[in-house]
């Protein structure tokens, strides 16, 4: 008897200890799947790049900010504050650093696994991956540029102009000998640039892949390269031509076509319009809410980017209101289309954010663009004629008076008609070497309390570098003055 | 399967082999002065005879002449006697002064004298007259070395516990929670944004016999995968042999905010400094400027023309006198071979702000059985809470602790027919709209059973434990926002729910062996044990808007853009533990421990870790000198050293994964997850400990002084990566930091003259926090964590404040000025002066981390009155407010889109003026108008609080006797009624978030006036 009951609590004791081990601590792995087996096909590499648009719609980045920003900084709106937010899109730089760094390279990173992947090992149609791959390229190219456009010391005084600092350009994902990369110049950064673009172009020109214009194709890549080297020539002109011949490429190429006067406000709230060359795809579920871009025009309390209106003093430069004054009776881009509306007492921009819960597509690029570009590079070679022309295509769509003449001047102004609220107007100021005009010396906030607003060169034409980068990664230089 | 059924059948055998035919032996059970003990419990060792006591001590007992009889009584010490010839046996029991003799370990008890751990107790004395919500709250001030917070002031929240120190830099500091021998799920439900519901709130006071804090290694490392920071080990009532006791206990208390906090603008003072904006920066007359705000600005407007009656808003959400109540009932009773005790419980408690509360009711059941050599004991419990929240800590425009600082007095909160102005026209929301509007509850269910069975082997002093136990925990949240006001205007109103699942079960098997040896001379102690938990958490969550009609509030009544989210993860732990002790006459004792552990968030060949520990303990008033004396009655020497581990890093660290969760365009949108890193493991703290403990003038004076010291290396945590990685973190072991400091504890009986006894009891702790090692770079440059406002670096406390050094205000400007500064590290300090806020350089300005933690009581003791006061006190730290930085702004965040505080009147207004408030400025900017992250809002947090008062008195026996009560004890309980803070400027609650040092928009921790009643029969 006693003998059995020792046997017994020894078996019973010794139960649990022999069926254990370390086998038995071996995770469930339900939700997420091992990166090394994560890309076997065509799928799912495109499974994979379907992150990095997914990441392109991060609130601090193309869902809001990164379209304030080229914004608010300007003659065309302002951060009235209310909720704490935008200060910093508006000039208010803290030296803790500000932007969408992180989320662009989060973006690039995906674009690294897409285009690191071993290709050849995939299942699927080859010209589909090369097609997944190509799309991969240009995004790469376009969220580079968005970096190096905030943050590059090129038009900052001192700093060196081309050869300034840029951005790190990053080709890989996880390369061990390139974790803390340093900063490269502003000029190697360009050529990367343009040479992700023509690279994506290349691999996207078989079409193998129909997507609507939710998507990167070549046509988008051509004409984000257009942006692109419009900027450019900015530090060094032989890109003016590079930007017209890719314009004129999309506007003969691309089936989009400029949207008429009558279509002109539908356009915003119809996904995948016929003028779009690259939206970001947004939805109900995706529910930004009171974080979207729509609701920081549309909102009350979260909202707060509002059109900056002038109060009469001799120095100020015209607001929205004084360029559209001329058409206001026809033009749909402004008040006469509801294009504008009020909110607690100031008017702001409602017509390019019509559903305020912010799932309508965010507008990347648009075919309009590409007969400001062109005309602008075809001012620039000295072709007025031919400037006037694609100049004018734009107001003619628009019930607008048509130019006379083709100036600079004239293209930018019909530049900011055309695009206010969309993200470029800061970049057109700053790349024609223009300080921030001064429009409302109460509403604006204006550089270190001295009544003007940021002059060309100043600092403040490029973000602060982060904290968190700048811990993590020795090798990055702080922006001047910061 | 079978070999369960086979083990019960032998154990239904073994309750079959009584019985032999004796003597009576019969007697009373007394205490020393002679009382009768009720319900004694009386055993003949080595048999399942027992009886108890009856009404008036008497029992009567067969045993024959040679047979040992146990006298045993809770709170007495036992004592056993050895029947003669006499077949009467008296016996008296002499007071074990609660839990002194025994003291709670990890795995069991042990006689204090053999154990050279650093532990305190928390007994029924402290835990009886609980107002308090969580049980955590009865070590507030009570532990040397443990230090505690309340983020919130809704109730329900978890507290915050630090025991000694901090060594996680990017992970959990928290200590491990064990209930009855396992561990339990700690931790909170909640998302950030609505107060976190804690779930040790779900465990009810009342069912709390002691709660043991483990610190040193020996203690801690029989938890060796997570004692790193400390063991709190709860032990839960069970029965006892006696009578059937009803225990009754009910209390209503009234809660106000602790501390007031500062003040915000009236409407005219608010207009005078937007006034004076203009005037100093646009070049305005002060009448043209007030003309401008009273036309231009909507507010200043509508007030104006309301006859400028300012609005209380932060009155207005304030829940005056919230009322806190709590009614208990338990029955326990037994015999020798069985007892049992259940017990029902109800808690509900509103918070100082309208709008949030916590409701909770528990139910236990304990039961105990002996059959011969075995023992079956299962415990369980079971409680559900329901917190009602709002939106807390930042600046959530719904957040009514933001109102008093945010929403301006002169905007309106009622039409003049006296409905609610909604939509409200200010930035800020409505919040006494919202919190009548809006829902945001949680609803935890846990459940936790803890079932064992013990063998007595054979062998003399073997014995077999296993023990199996779960706990669960349900906790399903319910958010909705209504469509008229606040955040779900866009929406159309919304609704979210979700509910989540934490399943943990755990068995342990222990063999056990205790011996002594050779005259008593050596006592042998060994345990083998080995364990294995296994965790499981189901989610599921789901989402719409815009329902078709008013007064719906669940999803299904949210027909627009529903969206869902489900998942699962789970972890598991295999340890294996041995322990050692050995004592040679109790003058030396000895004690290894040895725990090796397995945990799969860690890579195969990396998942276990081996904690040592090794302790050593002379008790020296054992010793033939000290024996006699009459100053020292006891004195002991103790030392340890060992080590304890952390796992406490998220799921799935170590594999670099792809995740599924987003989508695009309606399709799956996979992306890097964690950057993995297969070779983490174990972090480990080496943990020395010497004490000295003793006891004088007949135990009159007692106490302990000591030395800790915790070296935490190979710190599990999330190193920065460059972002330009796509990855922000990866997990790595690497880091370490020291913590040290000196304990001491003591408690003395000043006086003691007949019925009156005083006593004076405290503690005080000192913590010296030291980052010795960071993460590096591949060129060798350590990783600072720098931020805003805080930096870590070798050499320094975790997240030591780094911040602008504020000079002060120019007389001759009234423009702020900060020294350029500098760590030294980075830059060259220096005192130079600039006003710009830009130039000037971050240094370290102080740590966050309390350097000395103490409490003082005083106890007044007369017949059954007692009064018990408990002062504690937080020091040598500084506290960060940074939402000053908005509310103190002199410019337009505070005049014009929010609203100031009432120090913003001493602003600087003309030259010679000699303020720390700068001049106002037309500017929403902090950096230009001065207000920005700098030592202008970091003060010393050094605070005394009179966190305990509680005057009880106990009807004497004799008069409630004839009510037929055992006892009677009515009692009036002040809690955190008295708060100085040392440094002048803190007129807001110093009590703050010990993560982060700041003081932050929850909802006000609460002073409590409440009274209450016990009584048993």
């Amino acid at each position: 008897m006693k003998n059995l009951f020792k046997l017994y609590s020894l078996i019973f004791a010794s139960l649990l200890i022999v069926s254990c081990g370390d086998e038995d601590l071996e995770p469930t792995l339900a939700m997420d799947k091992d990166t090394v087996t994560g890309i076997q096909s065509a799928d799912d590499l495109r499974s994979v790049l379907n992150s990095a648009y997914n990441r392109m719609t991060s609130t601090n980045y193309y869902m809001r900010e990164f379209i304030a920003m080229g914004d608010a900084r300007t003659d065309n709106m302002y951060s009235n504050v209310n909720s704490g937010r935008g200060t910093a899109t508006s000039m208010d730089h803290s030296p803790d650093g500000y932007g969408p760094w992180g989320t662009i390279y989060g973006v690039i990173a995906i674009t690294n696994i897409v285009i690191g992947a071993d290709h050849a090992s995939l299942e699927g149609n080859p010209a589909e991956i090369d097609y997944i791959v190509g799309q991969a390229h240009a995004i790469r190219a376009l969220c580079h540029f968005d970096l190096l456009r905030n943050y590059g010391q090129h038009f900052v005084d001192g700093q060196g102009g081309a050869n300034s600092l840029g951005v790190p350009y990053v080709k890989t994902y996880k390369d061990p000998a390139n974790l803390t990369p340093a900063r490269d110049t502003v000029l190697s950064n360009v050529t990367d640039i343009m040479s992700d673009f023509q690279g994506g172009i290349a691999l996207m020109s078989n079409g193998a892949l129909n997507q609507d214009s939710s998507y990167m194709s070549a046509a988008a890549a051509y004409a984000l390269m257009a942006r692109a080297a419009l900027y450019f020539g900015a530090v060094d002109s032989s890109f003016y031509s590079t930007a017209g011949a890719a314009a004129k490429w999309v506007i003969d190429n691309s089936s989009a076509t400029p949207v008429s006067a009558a279509a002109f406000k539908a356009s915003y709230y119809t996904d995948n319009a016929s003028n779009s060359l690259f939206e970001l795809e947004a939805t109900g579920t995706d529910n930004p809410s009171i974080n979207g871009l729509a609701y920081s025009f549309r909102g009350t309390s979260y909202g707060y980017y509002r059109i900056l209106t002038g109060d009469n003093c001799a120095a100020c430069g015209d607001d929205l209101y004084d360029i559209f004054a001329a058409d206001a009776a026809t033009d749909v881009r402004f008040t006469v289309n509801g294009m504008i509306g009020t909110q607690q007492g100031e008017p702001t921009v409602i017509g390019k954010y019509p559903t305020a819960n912010g799932s309508d597509n965010i507008t990347i690029i648009r075919v309009e663009e590409m007969h400001l570009i062109y005309a602008e590079a075809l001012l620039r070679a000295g072709n007025a004629a031919g400037a006037l022309t694609y100049l004018n295509n734009v107001p003619a769509l628009r019930g607008a008076t048509p130019y006379t003449t083709a100036t600079l001047d004239n293209i930018l102004l019909e530049r900011r008609k055309e695009f206010y609220a969309e993200g470029l107007r800061f970049y057109d100021l700053a790349r024609t070497g223009q300080s921030m005009p001064l429009i409302n010396s109460i509403k604006q906030l204006n550089d270190d309390l001295d009544g003007t607003p940021p002059q060309f060169g100043s600092y403040r034409y490029a973000y602060p570098i982060s904290i968190s980068e700048r811990n993590a990664n020795p090798n990055i230089v702080q922006n001047a003055g910061y | 399967m079978k070999k369960l059924v086979n083990l019960f059948s032998l154990l239904l055998l073994m309750t079959g082999l009584i019985g032999f035919a004796q003597n009576t032996v019969s007697g009373v059970v007394s205490d020393t002065d002679g009382m009768p003990l009720p319900g004694a419990t009386v055993v003949v060792q080595g048999t399942s005879i027992g009886v108890t006591t009856d009404f008036d001590g008497n029992y009567a007992i067969s045993a024959s002449e040679g047979d040992v009889l146990v006298f045993s009584y809770v709170g007495y010490v036992s004592q056993s006697v050895e029947v003669g010839s006499s077949s009467t046996v008296n016996v008296s029991l002499e007071s074990s002064t609660a839990l002194d003799e025994v003291i709670v370990t990890g795995i069991g008890t042990q006689e204090r004298q053999r154990s050279v751990a650093s532990t305190v107790t928390i007994g029924e004395e402290v835990l009886e007259n609980l107002t308090f919500i969580s049980p955590d709250q009865a070590l507030n001030g009570r532990v040397a070395g443990l230090r505690m917070a309340n983020i919130s002031g809704t109730p329900g929240t978890a507290s915050q516990i630090r025991i000694r120190g901090e060594s996680s830099i990017t992970g959990n500091n928290a200590p491990l929670f064990v209930v009855d021998g396992v561990p339990i799920q700690n931790g909170s439900f909640g998302n950030g944004a609505t107060p976190s519901i804690g779930i040790l709130s779900m465990i009810n006071v009342n069912d709390i016999e002691s709660i043991t804090v483990l610190k040193d290694a020996s203690s801690t490392s029989v938890y060796g995968n997570r004692g790193s920071n400390g063991v709190i080990v709860i032990t839960t009532k069970k029965g006892s042999a006696g009578k059937v006791t009803y225990q009754v206990s009910s209390s209503y208390g009234w809660q106000n905010k602790a501390v007031e906090g500062r003040q915000p603008l009236s409407g005219a003072q608010r207009l005078e400094l937007a006034a004076e904006m203009m005037t100093n920066d646009i070049g305005f007359s002060q009448d043209a400027a007030l003309n401008w705000m009273l036309t231009n600005r909507r507010d200043f407007r509508d007030w104006d023309s309301r006859g400028r009656v300012d609005t209380d808003w932060g009155d207005l959400v304030t829940n005056k006198d919230a009322p806190v109540q709590s009614y208990d009932i338990s029955a326990s009773g037994g015999d020798a071979d069985q007892n049992f005790r259940v017990s029902l419980g109800y808690k509900d408690s509103e918070a100082t702000n309208l709008g949030s509360s916590f409701e909770s009711i528990s139910g236990s059941v304990s039961y105990t059985r002996k059959f011969g050599a075995a023992t079956i004991q299962t415990n369980n419990l079971v409680s559900n809470g329901k917190q009602l929240g709002q939106l807390e800590s930042t600046a959530y425009f719904g957040n009514p602790n933001l109102t008093k600082f945010f929403m301006p007095m002169t905007e309106a909160a009622f039409n003049p027919d006296g409905s609610y102005l909604v939509p409200h026209p200010a930035s800020m929301h409505h919040t006494l709209y919202l919190l009548e509007n809006n829902i945001y509850d949680s609803d935890v269910t846990r459940a936790l059973s803890n079932s064992s069975l013990t063998l007595d082997l054979p062998v003399d002093g073997l014995k077999f434990k296993t023990t199996f136990a779960i706990d669960f925990v349900l906790n399903a949240t319910h958010d909705y926002q209504n469509p008229i006001e606040g955040d779900g205007v866009g929406e159309g109103g919304l609704a979210e729910q979700d509910v989540s699942r934490r399943f943990t079960w755990s068995t342990i098997n222990r063999l056990e062996y205790n011996t002594v040896l050779g005259d008593n001379d050596h006592f042998i102690s060994v345990v083998l044990g080995q364990s294995f938990q296994k965790n499981k958490n189901h989610y599921m969550y789901a989402y719409g808007e815009a329902p078709a009609a008013d007064q719906l509030f669940y999803v299904s009544s949210f027909p627009a853009n529903r969206d869902a989210a489900g998942s699962f993860s789970d972890w598991k732990v295999l340890s294996y533990l041995g322990v050692a002790n050995y004592s040679f006459q109790d003058k030396y004792i000895f004690n290894f421990t040895w725990r090796n552990d397995g945990s799969s968030r860690f890579a195969s060949g990396y998942r276990f870790g081996n904690f040592f520990s090794y302790g050593v303990a002379w008790n020296i008033s054992n010793e033939n000198f000290l024996a006699d004396n009459s100053v020292v009655n006891n004195l002991k020497l103790r030392a340890s050293w060992g080590e304890a581990g952390d796992q406490n890093i998220g799921l799935n660290q170590y594999q670099s994964l792809f995740g599924y969760s987003g989508d695009y365009d309606s399709q799956g949108a996979v992306f890097p997850t964690s950057f993995g890193n297969a070779i983490i493991s174990w972090e480990k703290s080496e943990k020395l400990d010497v004490a000295l403990d003793f006891g004088l003038f007949n135990n009159r004076v007692t106490g302990s002084v000591g030395y800790y010291q915790r070296d935490t290396k190979d710190l599990l945590q999330g190193v920065p990566l460059s972002l330009t990685t796509g990855h922000s973190s990866q997990t790595q072991n690497v880091g370490d930091v020291r913590n040290k400091g000196i304990e001491v504890e003591l408690d003395a009986t000043v006086i003691k003259a007949g019925d009156f006894e005083f006593d004076i009891y405290g503690n005080v702790s000192t913590n010296d926090n030291e980052v010795l090692k960071l993460a590096q770079t591949a060129d060798g440059e350590d990783i600072n964590l720098d931020g805003f406002y805080t930096a870590t670096r070798v050499g320094r406390p975790i997240y030591e404040y780094y911040l602008r050094q504020f000079g002060g205000v120019r007389p001759d400007t009234g423009s702020a000025f900060w020294y350029i500064g500098g760590d030294g590290v980075d830059a060259p300090v220096s005192f130079e002066e600039t006003e710009s806020y830009n130039a000037a350089q971050q240094a370290f300005s102080g740590t966050r981390i309390p350097t000395t933690v103490g409490a003082l009581g005083f106890r007044f003791k007369f017949k059954g009155l007692s009064i018990d006061s408990n002062f504690t006190y937080v020091g040598g730290h500084k506290i960060y407010e940074q939402w000053a930085r908005y509310f103190m702004q002199p410019g337009q965040l505070s005049t014009l889109f929010y609203q100031g505080t009432t120090e913003l009147m001493n602003r600087w207004q003309n030259p010679g003026d000699i303020t720390n408030i700068p001049r106002m400025r037309w500017s929403s900017s902090m950096t230009t108008t001065g207000s920005n992250h700098s030592t202008m809002h970091l003060h010393d947090g050094d605070f005394v609080r009179l966190r305990d008062l509680t005057v009880n008195y106990n009807f004497p026996s004799d008069m409630i006797g004839e009510l037929g009560l055992d006892r009677l004890s009515v009692y009036v309980k002040g809690t955190n009624i008295w708060t100085y803070a040392f440094d002048e400027d803190v007129i807001f609650e110093p009590e703050v978030n010990v993560n982060n040092g700041q003081w932050q928009l929850w909802n006000p921790i609460p002073k409590i006036w409440a009274l209450g009643v016990n009584l048993s029969f």
